[in-house]
């Protein structure tokens, strides 16, 4: 977690030598305010002091404040301002306040008696392992060879010095190290005792005593019962505070700690020779400068490779690790794989990029032994993180030093010292099995075998590069011209490059530059834009470069750093470069052609000449035969058949250049074709309207304990076009496939003869149906659950609107019906219902749902509990829905009427004028479309779990209206409407009206709602529309993990009442309670955070509105059958001003959805004896993942 | 004596909140029933006489037992002369049942015990293990039981046409129902075809063996002694030294009711077995399970797939490991070959850690359907009877439907026969039904409500044999369907018995053995 210090800034001057104290100043932000700055000097030594070696680059640092306070959104916007209007600087970044990732293990737990007296034992299992029957196995000799190491150093002449830069120690703890320098200690956390170290913390603080634990284990003493451990227990250790004990830390506490070290290597007396750092975060250039100089005074610094949860925030060695002349301590098991990649519970150690791992090594981690804070004679045996790795190393580099001191004072360079003990530890360490080397670095630490290394002859060693905030990220992104670029808009490149630099590592985006393709290239840039916080300045060099359409060729990432200087020859190469090569840009879209109507049942013979449309999907760059897109992956496989037909590859210039392949019933590949084309359609159409990339359902463990990979992200909709010999075709949930059949006819009726085959892949709307299946699962997992009696029949009703309403918003398909309307727009409603009724009947497969739409021949359908089979009951949402888009429809297309009748809107007999009914048509597509994207908007607007067809009115109306303020069409009129006309009231609400219907705000008073609006800084929501959808799909799972962390925090009776208010239980193994007039007992599960997910929408009037949704749920597994009930709320954020705007609630011990719940299981059962088929109960593996192919099997005879 | 008019008393209380519902018959049609009853339970066998005031004496026992999820019922009707007149219904357990033999053991020993070793009428319902089991796992001791008459349904009878083609569609639908599950074995899903046939109440495949021993426990319980075949239209057997008679209700001897097993209002007129692509299995699937893999898997299947979807210049056959299949090296280009074989391991068949989307077995699906209406089928065979205690056309009914399915119950509303010039009707007998053995455990389909339950206006007693935990371990839908349990409390409040429960106080007639329930009458 990061936030910047509002007001403080790290500014280099371009005179070293300037007097102690500076101002500058600097008109800022919009209003152009002028700002002072009072400065005073950041280093006492680096670059001031000559002591052995003064770095080259270190300027004059000094840490800025400013006179007024500034907004913190627009830090890195100041720092480009002050530098452009302050000749005399050189450089400034924002002095950034961090936060170490680690572990709450020892924070709540231990503050408030959770851990007993007794130390906690190794924490194995999920991912984690260890040693049971060795708690101190990190020492032994398979590992990192402590105790070998320690046997065979002698008493030493000079004891070795280890600079401790952490949150202090504990003085009480036995563990304290027994040559501690309490003379030496410094504190750059607390301004009133600068010269003591300790941690005085207390209270309910996470992390507590994080460097009593590291301290420990780098040269703890031995405590009375527990075995020695300290690594380094002979060593000097001066302790440096530089964090507080939430291990939080600003980049000027960090760069005067390494500083203050760099000051007492002045004297031999003070001299220190290893630095150990657990902790660390986003660049800084400050750093850069501090670490060269410890560098150049032979110091040895590591410090730790940074932790995660599922990857996220980065995987990548975090800084200053990440520099090449620090090490950075990873982390390895102790059955030898990595520390890495873990489930997304467990906190994991950070890797790579390459290029890092050459000077990083991995350490024993978790489960080795850490001192607890506050308990003097307590040890833990489950330490945890890189941060547990740092001081091993470290440790290791002292003991080196200790055992070849002669040989180490001799070299006659500070770097060579460095170098030597590097090499040591680096070549002695155990390689891996192959498969982790990008994980382990130079191996595991062997301080034995390190020790037995003599020192290398000063000829065999190379100094490494500076360390440099030149991180040439953004010239991986722009290439050579970004020097050009940079010095156009007025700043400096390097300060761009660690803006960047800090974006991307904050988000994870920099993973991405692992493999940078021209294509990846442009998305990166693509998703960096995306960044709300972004400056100005580094925005507007992006988006110039990505006016520029090609991305440049690929060059090599090793390529060298922009030293080249700025100017015309970089931009002469670049376009050479452009000429030599012309881009071609991808086109927009793909065009496909497809059947508009199922050819096999066709029975209107007029339709005949309409029956082919060619459609548009978006273009997808690198798609494999199959097809196999981003979203989709066709394999044509037909086990009952034990046949395959072969992949097409809609990429050949043959059938690109034709739309696609003609189509045709027994062509296999137009099948493929079809299928791929309808889906990418129909996703499209949600994202469109959700505003955000679409997700598949996560995949669930098909067994307690089970581990799915990347944490259950699907990146592809499987999809079998054959899969079946019946007139059957579903999604299921459990395979996140689509599967459909297909069969012979049964009788010989219209254009199908008896015998033919029928298949249901070649129907528009059978496809787009089954695909919406898939999207709705994917944003509500829940709504397959048969929670009550709307549940199943929203899922298959809504899914029939997309598919009616996709297929409606192809105007081509309308014309002809309009044309023979006669008289009235009523006329013309009528034809569209004939059209939607016989696209029903015309799939044979979902017939019976539509029947209802229209009008046509059968009343108006009105909700009643006595509905229960879930298409009939469907069917009246679907009416409903129709019946708004007719209203709609004539609304929009009065106009039209009064103008070609001349006013009497009674149109002539016969059949109406081409060109009427062309403007009619695409007036009907148009509103389609708008009525589609109201129905799917609505969707982030509905509760996770136990929705209900008035619910479901709720959140469209409520959608619409932040949307658009002003209802001046009527369509939220007519939704009201019509929903009221069919019987479907939302429940609890009498008076059917706009303002009555819209969701509520929370019923939270302010103090409530403040500390919810809490909660929304601590999410990353940058992915909102990040192009990568594994990305968003991480950072949708991580921002989870915060969320639910922050929720269900024990410990705060505040949020026990908000979780109340939610609609939740407090969670418990055995619970008993009454609900409603019956008593109960189950368990209550924990709450679970569904989704939190971002969407970004323009509104007709250009004003553009940022929602964040957020899912919880939880259920009650009642006794003795562990029937599940479900609660969940959803809660709508509005981003604008970070308040809670809506909150949809299910309460998770209501009568009434218990009763519901009941009932509609009883009516399951009963419609499947009825039917002659299995009823699966709800928690029946057996059924899992055939809840749809049920129902759809169902009314196969239609 | 005293006892007797309290009795009546308790006995229209307890109808009372019934009376208060409108839906209720009238009281009329009560009343007569409430009669009998008045006589029945309590202390002194000496009171009998004095209580069969209308014309009728009649009394009578029904033991159900409590095995577990199976049918095995002993009737007794009291003679005044002689010894009790003993009808044995069915001796069985499910598959899978803990214990089985010692428990089936114990049944049998019960009625030897209870019955001096000799019954009068054994009657097997319908080829069923859970109603058969015992004459096999229990054959020590069912050996020493002396049995008058053994009575089927016309479906054993090996000259009816009608049982010829029933026997056919079945022998067909199970051997279907086999190859799914060897096929959905071969796919490598070795859950679903346990569960199929813990289903079809049918073992298959490897375990068939033992489905010979269904029929070799009814072979067992058929050679006891004289088999009579049962027909709805025979007339009834009167019990002798009793004003007691047996009526046989069902099967029907009609083609289009013994194979109605749905009561589906969408399709019904839905066979369930029908092998033409009408029933659970498509003619897609009947085509493809009809053309097993050759046996080296090399060369393509030897009869032609007539419901393949498309041309064979257009397919590739699948060979051995789901591989495309070569014929001979020269037949295809490699290369081509080579692009489609890497493919598909690389999409479907190549990875272990995508195999949780592979549909091998997927087409099979509806196999489930197949195996309920096999088992459904079966059940619609069950011989039905009903035990009239008193005079005939007015007497008490007492009514074992077995397992019927609907288009059993709904034979009964046009049943009729004729006894002394009056003509007694199955409506008839509905209504005057005081005892009902509740179908089928309990489940769905195996009591009908308009045709059925609903017309049993003088309902007093209901025993459902039932284990709902076994039968949840089936996927046999909720046995007994809390349903069917309320609208038989409404009928007989108080007097619903499970037999997988126990009542901690159970009623004043009803009797807790061992391993039985007796209710009396």
């Amino acid at each position: 977690m990061t936030t910047s210090e509002t007001s403080r800034f790290l500014v280099k001057f371009r005179d070293a030598a300037a007097p102690a104290r500076l101002r500058i100043s600097a008109r800022l932000g919009i209003s152009g305010t002028e700002v002072a700055f009072a400065s005073e000097p950041l280093f006492q030594s680096v670059g001031v002091r000559a002591g052995r070696s003064i770095a080259p680059s270190a300027g004059g640092w000094q840490l800025a404040t400013a006179s007024a306070k500034l907004d913190d959104a627009e830090a890195w916007d100041h720092c480009h301002a002050i530098v452009a209007q302050n000749a005399s600087v050189e450089f400034v970044e924002p002095d950034l306040v961090q936060q170490w990732i680690d572990v709450e293990r020892a924070g709540a737990a231990r503050a408030f008696g959770m851990r007993s007296g007794e130390p906690h034992p190794q924490d194995i299992g999920d991912g984690y392992t260890g040693d049971k029957t060795d708690n101190y196995w990190f020492r032994n000799t398979k590992h990192g060879q402590f105790d070998a190491a320690l046997s065979t150093i002698g008493a030493a002449a000079q004891r070795v010095r280890i600079a401790h830069l952490d949150t202090g120690y504990d003085p009480a703890h036995k563990s304290v190290p027994k040559y501690l320098r309490a003379d030496l200690a410094h504190n750059f956390v607390d301004a009133d005792r600068p010269k003591d170290a300790t941690d005085r913390s207390d209270g309910v603080l996470n992390n507590l005593g994080h460097g009593c634990g590291t301290l420990s284990i780098l040269a703890g003493s031995t405590v009375p019962g527990f075995k020695p451990f300290g690594c380094a227990p002979n060593a000097e250790i001066v302790p440096v505070r530089v964090a507080n004990s939430v291990v939080l830390f600003s980049n000027s506490g960090v760069a005067r700690g390494l500083d203050y070290v760099h000051g007492l290597c002045a004297s031999e007396a003070t001299r220190v020779h290893v630095v150990s750092m657990s902790m660390g975060g986003l660049p800084s250039s400050a750093w850069a400068d501090a670490i060269n100089a410890l560098y150049e005074a032979g110091v040895v610094v590591v410090t730790a490779a940074g932790n995660n949860y599922a990857n996220a925030p980065t995987r990548f060695v975090v800084y200053p690790a990440r520099f090449g002349r620090v090490i950075a301590a990873c982390g390895v098991m102790a059955d030898g794989s990595p520390y890495a990649n873990l489930p997304p519970e467990r906190m994991a150690g950070n890797y790579g990029p390459d290029s890092k791992m050459r000077t990083a090594i991995a350490a024993y981690t978790p489960n080795v032994p850490w001192a607890r804070f506050g308990a003097p004679t307590i040890v833990d045996f489950d330490g945890n993180g890189t941060s547990a790795a740092t001081p091993q190393v470290a440790a290791a580099a002292a003991l080196w030093i200790e055992n070849h001191r002669n040989d180490f004072d001799a070299y006659t360079e500070g770097w060579m010292r460095v170098e030597a003990v590097r090499k040591a530890l680096f070549e002695s360490a155990a390689k891996g099995a192959a498969a982790y080397a990008d994980k382990l670095g130079d191996g595991m630490l062997r301080a034995a075998d390190a020790l037995s290394r003599a020192a290398a002859p000063a000829a065999e060693l190379i100094a490494s590069p500076p360390a440099t905030a030149d991180f040439a990220f953004l010239n991986l992104l722009l290439g050579d011209v970004a020097p050009a670029m940079a010095a156009a808009s007025g700043t400096k490149l390097s300060m761009l490059e660690l803006e960047a630099a800090q974006v991307a590592a904050k988000t994870g985006l920099e993973a991405q530059t692992e493999l940078l393709t021209p294509a990846s290239r442009h998305q990166l840039a693509e998703a960096m834009l995306a960044r709300p916080d972004l400056s100005k300045t580094l925005r507007a060099v992006l988006e110039k470069s990505g006016l520029s359409p090609p991305p440049p060729p690929a060059k090599p990432k090793t390529s060298k750093p922009a030293t080249l200087s700025p100017g015309d020859e970089a931009m002469r190469k670049h376009f050479l470069g452009l000429a030599l090569k012309p881009p071609v840009p991808d086109p927009p879209y793909r065009r496909l052609r497809i059947y508009a109507y199922d050819p096999g049942q066709q029975t209107d013979p007029t339709l005949f000449d309409v029956s082919v449309a060619t459609v548009t999907t978006p273009w997808e760059r690198d798609l494999k035969p199959g097809p196999i897109g981003e979203y989709l992956e066709v394999v044509d496989i037909d086990p009952a058949s034990r046949a395959f037909y072969a992949p097409v590859d809609l990429d050949d210039p043959r059938i690109l250049a034709e739309s696609g392949l003609t189509p045709s019933e027994s062509n296999p590949q137009f099948h493929q074709q079809m299928a791929y084309a309808v889906a990418m359609r129909t996703i499209e159409r949600f994202e469109r309207a959700l505003g955000r990339k679409a997700l598949w359902a996560r995949r669930a463990p098909r067994k307690d304990g089970e581990v799915v990979p990347d944490n259950g992200f699907v990146r592809r909709l499987r999809i079998y076009l054959h899969a079946l010999r019946e007139a059957n075709a579903y999604y299921d949930p459990s395979k996140i496939a689509l599967l459909f059949g297909y069969f012979q006819a049964r009788d010989s009726s219209g254009s199908v003869t008896r015998g033919s085959g029928i298949f249901g892949v070649v129907s528009h709307d059978i496809v787009a149906h089954e695909t919406t299946h898939a999207l709705l699962d994917g944003l509500h997992p829940r709504y397959s659950e048969r929670t009550n009696p709307d549940m199943a029949a929203f899922h298959e009703a809504f899914a029939d609107i997309v598919a009616l309403f996709q297929h409606f918003a192809m105007p081509e398909s309308l014309t002809r019906q309009i044309r023979k309307a006669k008289g009235s727009t009523a006329d013309i409603g009528r034809k569209l219902g004939q059209l939607a009724q016989q696209f029903g009947e015309a799939t044979g497969m979902h017939g019976a749902l539509r029947r209802y739409v229209g009008e046509v021949g059968s009343s108006m359908p009105v909700l009643s509990d006595d509905m229960t089979e879930p298409h009939q009951r469907g069917a009246v949402l679907v009416s409903a829905v129709f019946g708004a888009f007719l209203t709609i429809y004539a609304l929009r297309c009065a106009d039209l009427i009064r103008l070609a009748t001349n006013g009497s809107g009674i149109l002539p007999n016969g059949e109406i004028s081409v060109d009427l009914a062309n403007r009619l048509a695409s007036e009907a597509a148009k509103t389609a479309e708008h009525v589609l994207n109201m129905c799917i908007r609505a969707l982030d607007y509905c509760p996770p779990v136990n929705l209900e067809f008035g619910d479901y009115l709720r959140a469209i109306i409520t959608a619409d209206r932040d949307l658009v303020r002003d209802d001046d069409r009527g369509y939220r009129v007519a939704f009201i409407d019509a929903f009221r006309e069919r019987g479907i009231v939302p429940y609890e609400i009498t008076r059917l009206a706009e303002d009555s219907l819209l969701w509520e705000p929370p019923p939270m008073d302010d103090e409530l709602t403040s500390l919810f609006s809490e909660v929304v800084p601590l999410l990353d929501l940058s992915w909102g529309l990040t192009i990568e959808r594994k990305s968003a799909f991480d950072h949708s799972q991580s921002n989870g993990v915060i969320l639910h962390k922050w929720l269900t925090d024990p410990h705060d009776e505040k949020r026990q009442l908000l979780r109340q208010i939610l609609g939740f239980a407090e969670p418990a193994k055995k619970w008993t309670g009454m609900i409603g007039e019956q008593s109960y007992t189950g368990e209550i599960r924990p709450i679970e955070t569904h989704s939190v997910r971002v969407c970004r929408r323009s509104a007709p009037d250009g004003t553009s509105i940022s929602t964040l949704v957020i899912e919880l749920t939880q259920a009650f597994w009642a006794g003795p059958n562990k029937d599940r009930y479900r609660g969940g709320c959803t809660l709508l954020f509005d981003l604008n001003d970070n308040s809670l705007k809506y909150l949809v609630r299910k309460r998770l011990l209501s009568q009434y959805s218990i009763e519901n719940q009941t009932k509609v299981q009883l009516t399951a059962m009963a419609s499947a004896a009825e039917q002659g088929q299995v009823y699966y109960p709800p928690d029946d593996p057996v059924g899992r993942g055939k809840a749809f192919a049920i129902m759809h099997r169902y009314g196969r005879q239609h | 004596m005293t006892s007797v008019p309290k009795k009546s008393e308790r006995a229209k209380a307890a109808r009372t909140p019934r009376g208060s519902r409108t839906k209720s018959p009238a009281p009329t049609a009560a009343q007569p029933a409430a009669q009998p009853q008045a006589s029945g339970t309590g202390a002194a066998e000496a009171k009998v006489p004095e209580a069969t005031g209308g014309g009728s004496a009649a009394r009578a026992w029904v033991r159900v037992y409590c095995q577990g999820l199976g049918d095995c019922i002993l009737v007794r009707v009291k003679r005044e002369d002689a010894d009790d007149f003993k009808l044995m219904i069915d001796c069985g357990v499910v598959l899978g049942t803990d214990d089985a033999g010692a428990k089936m053991t114990g049944v049998v020993e019960n009625i030897l015990k209870d019955t001096n070793q000799k019954v009068d009428v054994l009657v097997i319902t319908h080829e069923h293990w859970d109603h058969l089991s015992g004459f096999i796992q229990a054959d020590d001791s069912f050996s020493k039981l002396a049995v008058g008459s053994v009575w089927v349904a016309w479906t054993e009878d090996p000259d009816d046409k009608l049982a010829n083609e029933l026997r056919d569609e079945l022998g067909k639908a199970e051997k279907a129902l086999a190859a799914c599950a060897a096929a959905l074995q071969a796919a490598g899903d070795g859950a679903t075809p346990g569960a199929l046939a813990d289903i079809a109440l049918s073992p298959l495949g490897a375990a068939a063996s033992s489905s010979t021993s269904t029929r070799a426990a009814f072979e067992a319980a058929k050679a006891k002694a004289k088999v009579r075949l049962c027909r709805p239209t025979d007339p009834p057997l009167d019990i002798p030294g009793t004003n007691a008679r047996i009526y046989v209700l069902g099967p029907p001897h009609d083609p289009t009711l013994i194979r109605k097993i749905n009561p589906s209002t969408t399709s019904p007129e839905t066979y369930g077995l029908a092998m033409n692509g009408d029933g659970a299995l498509s003619i897609g699937m009947v085509e493809a399970l009809a053309n097993p893999p050759a046996a080296n898997g090399q060369t393509a299947p030897v009869q032609v797939d007539k419901a393949a979807p498309f041309h064979q210049r257009v397919t590739i056959p699948l060979g051995p490991k789901g591989r495309p299949l070569t014929y001979d090296s020269h037949s295809v280009v490699e290369e081509d070959w080579r692009r489609n074989d890497d493919f598909l391991r690389e999409h479907y068949s190549g990875s272990a850690s995508d195999d949780w989307r592979r549909i091998d077995g997927d087409w099979l699906g509806s196999s489930t359907e197949l195996a309920l209406a096999l088992q459904s089928y079966t059940n619609n065979t069950s011989l039905v009877l009903a035990l009239e205690l008193g005079d005939p056309g007015k007497g008490n009914v007492l009514l074992f439907a077995a397992d019927a399915q609907v288009g059993n119950w709904e034979s009964w509303q046009t049943w009729q026969c004729q006894i002394d010039g009056a003509t007694v009707t199955g409506p008839d007998l509905l209504k005057r039904t005081i005892f009902y053995k509740v179908g089928h455990h309990g489940s769905h389909n195996a009591t009908l409500k308009g045709h059925g339950l609903e017309q049993m206006d003088a309902l007093k007693a209901a025993i459902i044999p039932v284990d709902e935990v076994e039968a949840k371990k089936k996927r046999w839908g909720s046995m007994p369907l809390p349903d069917l349990i309320s609208a038989l409390e409404q009928k007989a409040p108080g007097m619903v018995l499970r037999t997988d429960k126990k009542p901690a106080q159970p009623p004043q007639n009803v009797v807790m053995g061992e391993n039985y329930f007796e209710i009396q009458l």
